[in-house]
């Protein structure tokens, strides 16, 4: 070897020995540090694998609790028009076609109706899927048919969502299951966000490479370069901040979801994860609500175009919002069309339709109007009776509510029109005027529905539930029923000559009739139909104060009555709810039920939590009940309620009273059919003075809704220990059925009137004809 | 078993109509309230009476009677409220949720019910003296 070699060799040896030295000395020192570095990197992934299979073992979203309307019932003989079935139809998302083909469709021919329904599970048993036909004729059920033909009794439709109780970040989702997606939406998702899905362990550099060729070749940005593992993890587990620590954190994240989970649990996940829109302050998560969201229809009956437009929502849920940038979302939809196409999951022709058809989203002006948080914050205070309002908010319950469709369409209607027809005919300023209605269904006590604001869907102030307003006569009929107990008749000498009740500081109380005259002596019942003020006090005096307060409380009002004498004109602050709740119970013949929106409450899965079942509780005599019934029934026939009438067909049998409060500040009516009690309320938020009694403003509205909702006139048959008499109107004195002025009326046994009266014989055949009712 | 059960039904109303007495409401008009008059809605018609709703009424009493004779008084139950709210003066409703109400130890709410099915029985009617009896604590 030449000596040179040598000492170069030598040169290298002492370079290497110099090497190994630097590297021992550094592996010698940095061997703790590493280690612990070490160490603590495995901890750390450690504590990520935990997270990470917590959270996704457990329970994954805080999910809301659904609240659902009551199932259409449909039978023979049900009240229902073809708009309204057409709406409840809609409202759940049938699809009107010409010719049935599947589960949630409809056709229709005038009135004439062919529902597939879609079948439903429900507490009591299971409703299944059916072609039916349906023939309406004069607003009501005519005939109730299978397509074969064969008859069919009853059936009931699946409820209606109608709201939510959200977490407090305003998440909302629809879980669904990877087998109720329609195949196009899974295998679409995969081909547009991720092509290699199926083959990457969470990590994909050839899914970087395929997405750039992917946009490049589509010339746009068509296909992400996270994996959808990724976008899971970014989601599901981290923020959105831009670091390198965030990318590392999701990378190994990404890794470790796909070491422990399949690709199907992590697509179903990704599926009921992934953000797609908004909807007011509630944010729609998942495919399962952004079918409902943007089509009313459940995930598994969407078509092509309609998958795609949803995949195409991935990208950017907010940039490519169908009803705002609706050609952005039609540029967006046709290109994952043609990504489908090219992935050879949809036909050449399937393509060409869809991308020619419209965006097929629902009407925005539609979704404002399916919004109910008047009826939903009773729902919800009554359920936070017995729940906690962190399970409602998290635990994916299902509430099943007495909410109608129907009835609370019928009632927004009526106030929108009434109340624009009042503020133009009084020539008062526009929007001036407020309403409250609260429609039950008498019998059940269930609230059917509830207007808390003139404006629909407004979330404000719930005047249903919250204004409390001084109800004027509305108390009288507590009075009426006291004197009925204490022994008076419909026909007792009432004296409305003026009155003057002494207060407690020695102030005289001198009330006066809405017309500023006396009537002298009248029949009971005259005083109640035309209420009269002097008759009621002096009447109220006589009974006792605590009696009638007492009376008020047991008909159901759950608030103190003050024992004072202007309480006898309705001196009182009371909610539409609570004037409900004691109307009620006269509509329900004496009968106390507490009224109630929830029937039943489930788990997510659908197991049984509670139900509310109907409990009642007689809290008076029939008769009296009887009795005062016809007094309010001659209220709507003779009485301030008369002017119903114009609107309500003669032969409806209804009762009511209206409501004044001093000054006209609040015009109130309450009164029921045999089915459906409403209670109106008008006024103004600021308590002005407004130009309305209760007959010429809430009555008029009342009456628009019943028009709306005519059922069963009240129930004719006199119950055990009541006798009708026939007796003359204005003396009470024993009449006959063709003597001028005779009115048939009801009485305890042994206290019908005996003295003959005088009979001026008419006979009317007209009025003959109107006696048989 | 059907035909039996309309055929109660049909008894049922046939003995309320001829035991009970109807009452006519006409008498000279006056209000001391101011009422706007409004014309009726121009071609709204009303049938004079709602189409019967026997067919459906038929089937749940049938399902009810079928629930409580299985012992299955809670789902009785609700087949009862579910038929009340479609008739609810039919007495027979009535007697079921207090008949399955006293199977479950609530002779509270037996009672309550029976009290008020005997508001749309007749005295001669098939339920009448068993909601009497309910009702008069007679269990």
């Amino acid at each position: 070897m030449p000596p040179r070699k040598k000492a170069t060799r030598r040169k290298k040896k002492k370079s290497s020995a110099k090497k190994t030295s630097v590297m021992g000395f550094l592996c010698f020192w940095l061997r703790w540090p590493l280690l612990i570095a070490g160490l603590a990197f495995l901890v750390w992934i450690l504590i990520l694998d935990v997270q990470l299979r917590s959270k996704f073992d457990g329970r994954k979203w805080a999910l809301p609790a659904r609240v659902y309307a009551q199932p259409l019932e449909l039978y023979q003989g049900l009240h229902l028009s073809p708009a309204e079935l057409s709406a409840e139809l809609q409202a759940l998302g049938y699809r009107p076609v010409k010719r049935l083909s599947g589960p949630g469709q409809f056709s229709r021919n005038a009135s004439l109706f062919r529902i597939h329904s879609r079948g439903f599970t429900f507490s009591d048993g299971e409703e299944p899927a059916r072609r039916l036909q349906l023939q309406l004729r004069l607003g009501y059920v005519d005939s109730l048919t299978l397509t074969n033909g064969e008859p069919l009794s009853l059936l009931r439709l699946e409820p209606a969502e109608i709201g939510g109780i959200y977490p407090a970040h305003k998440e909302d989702r629809l879980l669904v299951r990877l087998e109720d997606i329609p195949p196009l939406l899974g295998e679409g998702l995969i081909a547009i966000e991720d092509g290699s899905f199926l083959d990457h362990y969470g990590l994909s550099l050839t899914s970087i490479a395929r997405a750039a060729f992917v946009n490049i070749k589509a010339g746009a940005v068509v296909q992400g370069g996270s994996t959808i593992t990724q976008q899971l993890v970014k989601n599901f587990y981290l923020t959105h901040e831009r670091r390198f620590t965030r990318k590392v954190k999701e990378a190994l994240m990404s890794l470790l979801l796909e070491l422990h989970y399949s690709k199907r649990e992590i697509l179903e996940t990704y599926i009921n994860e992934v953000y797609l829109g908004q909807s007011g302050p509630r944010a729609i998560h998942g495919f399962g609500l952004a079918s409902e969201h943007y089509f009313n229809q459940a995930v598994s009956e969407l078509n092509s175009s309609q998958v795609a437009l949803l995949v195409g929502l991935v990208k950017g849920a907010s940039y490519y919002n169908p009803w705002r940038q609706p050609e952005r979302a039609r540029l967006r939809r046709n290109l994952v069309l043609q990504v489908m196409f090219d992935s050879g999951l949809i036909t050449e022709s399937d393509l060409l339709t869809s991308q020619a058809s419209s965006l097929g989203v629902v009407d925005a002006k539609k979704i404002s109007r399916r919004n109910y948080p008047a009826f939903l914050d009773l729902v919800k205070r009554q359920l936070l009776d017995d729940y906690r309002e962190q399970d409602l908010r998290s635990a994916g319950l299902r509430i099943f509510t007495s909410f109608s469709l129907r009835a609370q369409q019928r009632a927004e209607q009526a106030v929108e029109r009434r109340l624009t027809k009042l503020e133009g005919v009084y020539k008062l300023p526009q929007k001036s005027l407020q309403a409250a209605v609260v429609t039950v269904a008498v019998g059940s006590g269930e609230v059917l529905a509830l207007v808390g604001d003139r404006q629909r869907g407004y979330p404000g102030f719930n005047r249903a539930l919250d204004a409390r307003r001084s109800v004027g006569s509305l108390i009288k009929p507590a009075l009426y029923l006291t004197a009925l107990q204490q022994g008076k008749t419909l026909v007792s000498s009432i004296d409305d000559s003026p009155v003057k009740v002494q207060g407690p500081n020695g102030s005289l109380w001198q009330p006066q009739n809405f017309d500023h005259a006396s009537h002298g002596k009248v029949p009971l019942f005259k005083a109640l139909s035309h209420s009269y003020n002097q008759a009621a006090v002096r009447l109220g005096m006589q009974l006792g104060l605590d009696e009638v307060a007492t009376n008020v409380e047991k008909l159901g009002v759950d608030l103190p009555v003050r024992r004072i004498p202007a309480m006898l004109l309705g001196a009182v602050e009371w909610s539409p709810l609570t004037v409900a709740s004691m109307y009620h119970t006269i509509a329900a013949d004496g009968f106390y039920t507490s009224l109630r929106s929830i029937r039943s409450v489930q788990t997510m899965q659908g197991l049984p939590l509670s139900r509310y079942p109907l409990a009642v509780e007689q809290r008076f005599d029939i008769r009296f009940i009887y009795q005062l019934k016809v007094a309010m029934e001659l209220v709507m026939r003779n009485g301030s309620g008369r002017g119903a009438y114009k609107q309500l067909p003669a032969e409806l049998a209804v009762a009511g009273k209206t409501g004044t409060s001093n000054d006209q500040r609040d015009s109130w009516f309450a009164g029921f059919s045999n089915d459906t009690l409403a209670v109106v309320w008008l006024g103004r938020d600021d308590n002005d003075v407004t130009p309305l009694t209760g007959a010429s403003g809430a009555l008029l509205l009342w009456s628009d809704i019943m028009a709306a909702d005519v059922g069963r006139g009240l129930d004719p048959f006199l119950p055990e220990g009541l006798s009708n008499v026939w007796v003359d109107s204005n003396s009470g004195l024993v009449s006959a059925e063709n003597c001028r002025g005779a009115i048939l009326l009801p009485f305890i046994e042994g206290t019908e009137p005996r003295q003959q009266g005088p009979c001026e014989w008419i006979e009317n055949p007209l009025i003959h004809w109107w006696k048989q009712f | 078993m059907l035909n039996r059960l309309l055929y109660m039904v049909f008894i049922s109303v046939l003995t309320a109509c001829g035991s009970q007495q109807q009452r006519p409401t006409s008498v000279p008009a006056e209000s001391p309230e101011p009422i706007e008059v409004q014309e009726r809605v121009s071609g709204a018609e009303f049938p004079s009476s709602a189409p019967e709703r026997s067919a459906a009424v038929v089937k749940l009493l049938s399902q009810a009677r079928l629930q409580y004779r299985y012992g299955e008084y809670q789902y009785a139950v609700r087949t009862a409220e579910r038929g009340l709210r479609i008739d609810r003066g039919q007495s027979e409703w009535y007697l079921i949720l207090a008949e399955s109400y006293l199977k479950l130890g609530s002779s509270g709410n037996a009672q309550q019910f029976a009290r008020q099915g005997l508001r749309y029985s007749s005295p001669v009617g098939q339920s009448y003296q068993r909601l009497k009896q309910i009702s008069d604590g007679q269990f």
